[in-house]
């Protein structure tokens, strides 16, 4: 429940490990509270959920010890500066000092942020604060990533680049969760997806079986059917409408 | 030794180890981010707040040290350094550092990591702790040290100083975290932020009156004199429970002193227990859910009635828009320019101290300028406090929008300049008018000299446009740089302004000519300046650009 309204209602998903599951739905679905849920930060009215074979409600920390998550809002102590907050993180995963030197030193040289780690985050660029939310989301070896908007403010080369990352985490037998408005990434590295509205969902598969089932010819089209969202040409044409009043 | 400790209490040390120090970076570096905003990447300066935070508490405990000197009652005396101390605590931890208690933010950042309660709550603590004793320690190193040496050498006293100093501020933290925890159940935290952001506005008010008060008193011997001895009544007042440490140590005491003191360390241990379990990420969580749930506020719509023509349309219009509704939303505006407000009023009660009123200037200037010399100063002060404020703050990247649409950035800045005097000054003046019409013989006199005084800080406002134009809200904050450049705003403000109402009072208004060749006369500069104001405003908007 949230606001008094029903933000997720009767979901059951199974993802097994070397998934990346797409997580998608419109605006307000529901697909922010699920992660939350299942990311032990909100507790539902009702129901129970497993992450790496722990019950996320009665085995929280266990949980929490085992996942790595990138929240959409990109929240981080902005007062501290990269290397401060990787040490911070690490800390809390009990990552040995030398492993975790070692560790964020390679991961801010490897996403190109080693000029910016005296800095404090709130002088970094989206781009630059995006690299290093994803460091501080793998610095200790999750077995689960939850992903949402991983690629908000991203250059075409570093979005390149965490697209071949989460494939190949995923071929070591890692699980993603991965949420995004960019069906284009979502159909080309998701191995299945789920899409949900008004916190239930409606439908799962992979891109093409989701593509097949609900006769359209892209997911995107998909899911705009499935989400019963209004066509685009309506819209546009009631936008341009609009702008036409004098 | 201390790991063990914490293992064995269900603590995780290293969790607790980086919480710490991850909580006292943050708050100890808030209001240094922006200044280094702008700069190129450079090497950690430590932690400078930390400083400035003893500092000024040290600078407190050296204004206590003049009353402690002053009296020889110890009850008295270590009531009013209790007093200070409880109210410094109270007034920064629910003003400056409520992230102290518990942030919405920590709630984001940390929820989905491995920390447990336990661990949380006692970083949490151990902030709390820190952060009460720097307060305390800097209030108390002169006051202990005066207390150690002023009767021959009594350590015990001083010990039993700094001991109830820390009682009483750990009563006090402890009770702003029952009060923050309470009220956040009721009254959204953007609400209670506002409230606590008026609180400060009152601290001010508190302080430059107090501070007023307090050299009257001390002028005048008060505090030598003034007889307060332990009673029962005297129980109910906080500070006193903690005075009663200070008693036991001075051989002093009574069966009401020890109540009182088991009272305060009663009442503090309850508020202990009361906070664990609050302060936990599951009350973050509470927080953040009540953060992300919009307040339900009534929204006025932009109509044009009752906006002056120049606000109706362009560039007018976009910067009455904006400035109006940033001060009606921007916490930090609206506090920098109300701060005018405490300023004004204790200068006119100074002025009206001795009792003989403001005097009218046009029947007896001599009077006039020496009982509201202070009024003006706050007056000439205003024009550069707008200035100040409304140069800086926390949205300036948004200014993109003047810099990529097709607005006359020339326009913009004198039409901030016309906001600024019909929305702020002008009300400001009208209600020294209303003040003045108690003292003056006439309204006619009321009106002619706020007449005046409104066209001279119109001119003055013209001239920190011509000579600084800014676009709104378009530079980062930078702590310490306003406070400077204020400051030299003030000096200059204030020769000015004290020039203007001597010549004004003694020279013009004397004569009804010469008061109208010079209200002509202003009226006239004041449309030749605006002429001359946006053509270099005109020429300086092209070489504006976006830098951040």
């Amino acid at each position: 429940m949230y606001e008094n309204r029903r933000a997720v209602d009767h979901l059951s998903i199974d993802v097994q490990p070397g998934e990346i599951l797409g997580f998608l739905g419109p605006n307000g679905a529901g697909k922010s509270t699920t992660v939350k849920m299942l990311t032990g930060m909100l507790t539902p009215s009702s129901g129970e959920a497993y992450v790496a074979g722990f019950d996320v409600f009665k085995e929280p920390l266990r949980v929490k010890e085992r996942i790595g998550y990138i929240p959409e809002s990109g929240a981080m102590y902005e007062s501290l500066t990269p290397m401060e907050y990787l040490d911070f993180v690490s800390s809390l995963y009990h990552l040995k000092p030398d492993v975790a030197v070692a560790r964020f030193n390679d991961l801010i040289e490897i996403f190109g942020i080693a000029q910016y780690r005296d800095q404090r985050i709130s002088e970094l660029s989206k781009g630059t604060r995006q690299k290093l939310l994803i460091a501080s989301a793998l610095i200790h070896r999750p077995e689960v990533l939850f992903l949402d908007e991983p690629l908000n403010g991203l250059d075409t080369n570093a979005a390149l680049v965490v697209k071949e990352l989460l494939r190949k985490l995923a071929s070591q037998g890692k699980t993603i969760f991965f949420c995004s408005h960019i069906l284009e990434v979502v159909e080309r590295i998701c191995t299945r997806i789920v899409i949900i509205d008004k916190g239930q969902q409606i439908i799962t598969g992979t891109a093409g079986q989701i593509v097949r089932d609900t006769d359209a010819s892209t997911l995107e089209e998909a899911f705009s059917k499935l989400t019963g969202v209004r066509t685009a040409e309506d819209l546009s044409d009631d936008v341009i409408s609009a702008l036409d009043r004098v | 030794m201390f790991a063990r400790l914490l293992t064995w209490i269900g603590v995780d040390h290293r969790q607790f180890v980086a919480l710490l120090r991850l909580s006292l970076m943050v708050d100890f570096r808030t209001g240094m981010i922006a200044a280094r905003k702008g700069k190129s990447k450079g090497k950690r300066r430590g932690l400078p707040g930390l400083w400035q935070l003893a500092l000024f508490y040290g600078f407190l405990g050296l204004v206590l040290s003049f009353v402690i000197i002053e009296s020889a009652n110890v009850f008295f005396t270590g009531t009013v350094v209790m007093t200070i101390t409880m109210f410094a605590v109270a007034m920064s931890l629910l003003v400056e550092f409520q992230s102290v208690i518990v942030s919405p933010d920590d709630y984001h950042i940390l929820a989905h990591r491995p920390i447990g309660s336990r661990t949380f709550f006692m970083a949490r603590m151990a902030n709390l702790f820190v952060y009460i004793g720097v307060i305390t320690g800097a209030i108390g190193v002169i006051p202990v040290a005066l207390y150690v040496l002023r009767d021959g050498f009594n350590p015990l006293l001083g010990l039993a100083t700094l001991f109830g100093m820390m009682g009483a501020s750990l009563l006090t933290g402890f009770f702003i975290v029952f009060l923050y925890i309470n009220l956040l159940r009721v009254v959204h935290p953007a609400r209670l932020r506002r409230v606590f952001s008026y609180m400060q506005l009152l601290l001010s008010f508190i302080v430059y009156g107090s501070g007023m008060i307090f050299s009257t008193l001390l002028d005048k011997g008060v505090f030598a004199r003034l007889v307060f001895e332990q009673d029962v009544w005297t129980a109910l007042l906080p500070p006193t429970w903690f005075t009663g440490f200070m008693m036991l140590a001075a051989g002093r005491w009574s069966e009401v002193t020890l109540l009182a003191t088991t009272l305060g360390v009663c009442l503090t241990v309850m508020l202990v227990v009361y906070a664990y379990g609050k302060l936990s990420l599951s009350y973050a969580a509470l927080l953040a859910r009540q953060s992300e749930v919009s307040e339900k506020r009534v929204v006025h719509s932009a109509r044009h009635r009752g906006t002056l023509p120049m606000f109706r349309r362009g560039e007018g219009r976009a910067a009455a828009l904006l400035i109006r509704n940033q001060f009606k939303h921007d916490q930090k505006f609206r506090l920098s320019v109300l701060a005018i407000i405490p300023l004004t009023v204790l200068y006119l009660i100074a002025g009206l101290a001795e009792g003989t009123g403001l005097a009218d200037p046009f029947v007896d200037p001599a009077r006039h300028v020496a009982k509201a010399n202070l009024l003006y100063f706050a007056m000439a002060f205003f024009p550069v406090l707008l200035m100040a404020s409304l140069a800086r703050s926390d949205s300036f990247r948004a200014s993109w929008i003047f810099h990529a649409t097709p607005s006359d950035k020339g326009k913009l800045v004198l039409a901030m300049k016309d906001v600024l005097v019909v929305y702020f000054i002008a009300p400001y003046l009208l209600a020294l008018g209303v003040i003045f019409s108690f003292f003056f013989t006439s309204f006619q006199h009321v009106a002619v000299h706020v007449l005046m005084l409104t066209l001279v800080s119109h001119l003055f406002l013209q001239m920190l446009v011509f000579t600084n134009p800014f676009l709104p809200f378009s530079l980062p904050l930078r702590k310490g740089e306003r406070t400077s450049s204020v400051f030299i705003g003030i000096l200059v403000a204030a020769v000015f302004m004290t020039i203007i109402i001597n010549v004004l009072a003694r020279l013009v208004y004397p004569s009804a000519t010469a008061t109208s060749i010079v209200l002509l006369v202003l009226a006239v500069m004041t449309l030749l300046f605006e002429r001359a104001a946006a053509e270099r405003v005109r020429r300086k908007a092209l070489t504006m650009q976006y830098l951040h």
